[in-house]
């Protein structure tokens, strides 16, 4: 954005922009709303009888600077990027266990591969469980950020952990079911299309919420600079 | 009024404002500014993530628009914001009352 030096107002919100990390739309929202209030202020004060760039500074002198202002829009940023993250992990972990559950229901699928092992069996409801667990964690973090008490940066730095914890505990389950599986199932698994899909579809959720969690943790770290 | 003393009342002056009808962020600053007889003096730009927090927490609606060739963002008080508002007086008037009790000069001291 090309910002004049003759407009105290494009050159605030600039500076302002410059110093928040955060979901991009809800930013450019953010600072949108506060060029059109500062634009509203300097008209109000034109209305008074003072000269336009009289008038913008006095707006920008009353809008508070920078630093005084930056942490509470970060906040609001940060709050907003840890609601979206807890979203996404809460329906894309139940979304892969759904994925491959459906996957197993079909019986060429199961009659293909064979029976699963016992230890195959365990690992199994290991994931389960840690799947639905983790999507439990990211929709009580979800509610938290209705909560107007709870800091943002601990919520949103909670939703992060959550993810990548998620993410590796639930990679290295699957890893380790493949190990424990009878060379016959795991090659049915990596040669079939569908097996092929599903591994390849759950490798890109797994990335994408390692990806999320990261950006998430980094939003986190941004707060009350 | 300080910045400081306002900062942990701003969420509730910002429902009792909005009760009136729905209003833009600078009209929202106006308002503030107008029923304190303009003692408020808090850094405007601090309204802005208010109403967003506000927003995030279900207590007000907003929505964009165009008003006079100009876009902004309307809010308006929620079901759940009025609610909010009814608890923080309740909750500002039973402060107010004890802080005072305690406050006022005793009387009947020679």
């Amino acid at each position: 954005m090309t910002v004049t030096m003759n407009d105290p107002i494009a050159a605030h919100v600039s500076t302002l922009e410059r110093a928040l990390r955060g979901p991009r739309r809800t930013r450019r929202c953010m600072i949108s709303e506060a060029r059109a209030g500062l634009r509203d202020a300097a008209a109000a004060y034109q209305e008074g009888g003072l000269p336009a760039d009289q008038a913008a500074a006095w707006a920008v002198r009353d809008f508070g600077t920078v630093p005084e202002v930056a942490p509470d829009f970060q906040d609001e940023l940060t709050a907003r990027q840890g609601r979206w993250s807890a979203l996404l992990f809460a329906l894309v972990f139940p979304g892969v266990m759904l994925a491959w559950d459906l996957l197993w229901s079909f019986d060429a699928v199961r009659h293909v591969a064979g029976p699963a092992t016992p230890l195959v069996g365990v690992l199994a409801s290991v994931e389960d469980v840690a799947t639905l667990v983790v999507a439990a964690v990211a929709l009580a973090l979800l509610a938290a950020t209705f909560r107007r008490t709870v800091p943002a940066h601990h919520v949103a730095r909670a939703v992060g952990l959550t993810g990548i914890a998620g993410a590796l505990l639930c990679a290295g389950l699957s890893v380790a079911m493949n190990l424990a599986a009878s060379p016959r199932s795991a090659s049915v698994a990596a040669t079939n299309p569908a097996g092929i899909s599903a591994y390849a579809g759950s490798a890109v959720m797994m990335v994408l919420i390692i990806w999320q969690s990261l950006r998430t943790l980094r939003v986190a770290s941004s707060v009350r600079q | 009024v300080r910045p400081a003393a306002v900062r942990g009342h701003l969420d509730a002056l910002i429902l009792a404002v909005l009760e009136e009808g729905p209003r833009h962020g600078y009209a929202v600053i106006e308002a503030l500014q107008a029923r304190s007889g303009g003692a408020l003096d808090l850094p405007t730009g601090t309204v802005y993530p208010a109403l967003r927090r506000l927003e995030r927490a279900a207590l007000l609606s907003g929505t964009w628009s165009s008003v006079g060739g100009r876009d902004r963002r309307t809010y308006t008080l929620t079901r759940a914001g009025k609610h909010a508002l009814v608890r923080q007086r309740a909750e500002w008037m039973e402060f107010t009352t004890v802080v005072d009790s305690v406050l006022r000069p005793a009387g009947g001291v020679a």
